[in-house]
C-alpha cells in the first residue's frame, strides 16, 4: 500500500497546485454556494425545500463537479501541459504510484473546497421541512398534511457524506481524463455541462450512470429528504460508484503507462 | 516602394513583394473573414471541427423534430423567441467555451499579435475584427435553426394567413437571437482574452457563464418560479447574462414562458444592466488590447 503513495510527490503536488494564482479559483464556487445560502437563508423560513434544491442539485451538480474538474485536471494536466510531467516518470517512481498519490492530493483538496463549504451552507440552512402535501378529496374540504421537519444535524452529515464521496469519484475521473488527453479541461466540462447536468435530471435512464446521483442517493440514505430528488437506492450507488472510481483509476494507469509526450497542443 | 506609409514594416528580409497594398480595410475584412471561418473550424484539421458541427446539429435538431410533428397536424413545438431555452443556453455557452479562446488565445499564446500591428492597422482593428466574427458565428448558430423552423412550420400552414401568423411570429425570435450572439459573443471574447492557454480560457467562459446561469435558476426556483411575482423571483435573473437576456425580452414584451419570472417595472433595470455588460465587456477588450505588451 505504501508504494502506492509518495510523499514526495504529494507534496510537489500540492505545493504547485495552491501555490499559484489560479488556487484562487477553486474557491469561488464553495464562496457562491455559501453566499446563496445565507442570501436565501435571510430572506424566508426554512420551510420550503429550497436547502434541498441549493445543497443537492446545485451542490452535487454544478459546485462539486467544477471545483472537482480544475482541481483533478491541475493536479497532473498541468504538468502534462508544460511538459514537466516528463522528469517525474523518468524516475523510477511507479506510474501506479503517480496515479495513486495524485488522486489522493487531488481528492483531499476537493473534500477542503468543496465537501467542507456543503457542509458549512448545509448547518446555515438549517435544514429545513420537507413540502406540504394537499390532498383534495371531493365533497370535502381539502386537508393540508405539514411537512415534516428534516432532522437538520442528519442534513448536514448526509450532503457532507455525498460530498466526500463525490469528491472521490469525480476526481478518479478527471484524473483519468487528464491522463488521456491534452484538452482535458474542455473534455471534462462537456461532460460536466451535458452529461451531469442536463440529460441526468432529464432522462432517467442516465441516472444508473451519473456521479451526481451517486452522490445524492448517499446523501439521501442519510438525510432521508425527498426533495433530494435521489434516484438511486444507497447500495446502488455505493456499488455503481466503486465500481466507477476503480475502473477510471486503472484505466488512469494503464494510459500513464504507455504515456508519450505529444506536441504543444494550443 | 515610394508609396510605403511611415512606421509600417513591409519588406521583413523575404521575397519581394511589388502588387498592390491593399490597406486597413482589407486586412480588417480579411481578418473578420478568417476569424469566422475559424470559429467553425473551416480551414483546420477535423478536430476542430469537432465542437461547432455538434452544436450545430444540436441546435437543429429540435427544429426538425418540429417539421415532422407539424407535418402530422400538431401546432408548431417551440417558440420562435424562446427556442427550446436549456438547450439553447448550453449549446451556446459550450460554442462560446470552445471558440472564443480559439479566436483570442492562440494568438496571444503563440506572440503573433506583434505581426498583426506592424501592419497598417490601429490597435482596436483587431479585437472588433475578432467580435464582429464571433457574433456572426453566434447569430448564425442561434437564428439557422429558426429558419429551419419557421419553413418546416410553413411548409405545412393551411392558407397565407397561417404564413403570415408565423412570419410576425418569427420577427421578434430573430431579434433577440441578435441580442443574444451581440452580447454573449462580447462576454465570451472578453474573458477568453484574458489568458493565452487556451484550456483556462475555456474553463474561465464556461465556468463563468455556467456558474452564473445557476444561481440565476436557484434563485428564481427558491423563490417561487417563473410564474412568481416576488420581487426576489424578478431581480433573481440579474446575476446571469442568459437571464439578463431573457428578462429583456419579457421587458420588450415577450410572452413565452421562458427562463425569467416577469421582471414588472424592474423591466428597465435589465435593459440597463444588459447595456452596461455588453458596454464593459467591448471596453475591457479594447482596454486588453491597448495595454497588451508586445512580447
Amino acid at each position: 500500500m505504501l508504494s502506492l503513495f509518495n510523499p514526495t510527490v504529494a507534496w510537489i503536488t500540492t505545493r504547485a497546485t495552491l501555490g499559484r494564482k489560479r488556487a484562487l479559483l477553486f474557491a469561488i464556487p464553495a464562496v457562491v454556494l455559501i453566499v446563496v445560502t445565507v442570501a436565501l437563508r435571510a430572506s424566508r423560513p426554512p420551510s420550503r425545500p429550497w436547502p434541498s434544491h441549493v445543497l443537492g442539485t446545485f451542490g452535487f451538480s454544478v459546485l462539486l463537479p467544477l471545483t472537482a474538474l480544475i482541481i483533478g485536471c491541475s493536479v497532473l494536466g498541468a504538468e502534462i501541459d508544460d511538459g514537466s510531467i516528463i522528469h517525474l516518470l523518468a524516475t523510477p517512481v511507479r506510474r501506479s504510484s503517480v496515479i495513486m498519490t495524485k488522486f489522493a492530493v487531488a481528492t483531499v483538496l476537493t473534500m477542503i473546497f468543496a465537501a467542507v463549504p456543503e457542509l458549512i451552507a448545509a448547518l446555515i440552512s438549517g435544514g429545513g421541512d420537507t413540502a406540504p402535501v394537499i390532498k383534495i378529496t371531493p365533497g370535502s374540504p381539502p386537508v393540508v398534511i405539514p411537512g415534516t421537519a428534516v432532522n437538520s444535524t442528519d442534513f448536514a452529515i448526509g450532503l457532507f457524506v455525498g460530498a466526500l464521496v463525490g469528491a472521490v469519484i469525480y476526481n478518479a475521473i478527471f484524473v483519468m481524463v487528464s491522463a488521456a488527453t491534452t484538452r482535458a479541461i474542455a473534455v471534462g466540462l462537456l461532460y460536466v455541462l451535458v452529461w451531469e447536468a442536463l440529460l441526468s435530471n432529464f432522462v432517467s435512464g442516465a441516472r444508473l450512470l451519473s456521479v451526481s446521483h451517486y452522490c445524492l442517493g448517499i446523501a439521501n440514505g442519510i438525510a432521508h429528504d425527498v426533495s433530494l430528488g435521489a434516484g438511486l437506492t444507497v447500495l446502488t450507488s455505493v456499488v455503481m460508484g466503486a465500481v466507477v472510481t476503480v475502473a477510471a483509476l486503472a484505466l488512469a494507469v494503464n494510459l500513464l503507462s504507455s504515456f508519450t509526450l505529444k506536441g504543444e497542443p494550443a | 516602394m515610394s508609396e510605403t506609409p511611415a512606421g509600417v514594416i513591409h519588406d521583413l528580409g523575404y521575397r519581394r513583394y511589388d502588387g498592390p497594398r491593399l490597406g486597413r480595410a482589407q486586412i480588417v475584412r480579411a481578418l473578420t473573414w478568417h476569424s469566422f471561418r475559424s470559429s467553425f473550424g473551416i480551414g483546420r484539421g477535423v478536430k476542430a471541427k469537432i465542437v461547432p458541427v455538434l452544436a450545430c446539429v444540436a441546435m437543429c435538431l429540435p427544429a426538425f423534430v418540429n417539421a415532422f410533428g407539424v407535418a402530422r397536424g400538431s401546432p408548431r413545438l417551440f417558440g420562435y423567441d424562446v427556442y427550446v431555452p436549456q438547450l439553447r443556453v448550453v449549446v451556446l455557452t459550450i460554442f462560446v467555451a470552445a471558440q472564443a479562446p480559439e479566436l483570442v488565445s492562440r494568438d496571444l499564446r503563440s506572440h503573433v499579435l506583434p505581426l498583426y500591428f506592424s501592419r497598417p492597422m490601429r490597435r482596436g482593428d483587431y479585437p472588433l475584427a475578432k467580435y464582429v466574427a464571433l457574433t456572426a458565428a453566434c447569430l448564425l448558430l442561434i437564428e439557422v435553426p429558426l429558419l429551419i423552423l419557421y419553413v418546416g412550420t410553413i411548409a405545412s400552414a393551411k392558407n397565407g394567413h397561417g404564413v403570415w401568423a408565423e412570419t410576425r411570429a418569427l420577427i421578434p425570435g430573430l431579434g433577440v437571437g441578435l441580442m443574444w450572439a451581440v452580447l454573449m459573443a462580447a462576454v465570451g471574447l472578453v474573458l477568453a482574452s484574458l489568458t493565452g492557454r487556451r484550456a483556462y480560457a475555456t474553463g474561465i467562459v464556461a465556468i463563468s457563464c455556467f456558474l452564473t446561469w445557476t444561481v440565476s435558476e436557484l434563485l428564481i426556483q427558491a423563490e417561487g418560479g417563473i410564474t412568481s411575482a416576488s420581487a426576489g423571483a424578478r431581480i433573481g435573473g440579474l446575476f446571469s447574462p442568459f437571464n439578463i437576456l431573457d428578462g429583456v425580452r419579457i421587458w420588450l414584451g415577450g410572452t413565452s414562458p421562458g427562463e425569467d419570472a416577469n421582471p414588472g417595472h424592474f423591466g428597465p433595470l435589465y435593459g440597463v444592466v444588459a447595456v452596461l455588460l455588453l458596454a464593459a465587456c467591448l471596453g475591457g477588450l479594447a482596454a486588453r488590447y491597448r495595454k497588451l505588451s508586445m512580447s
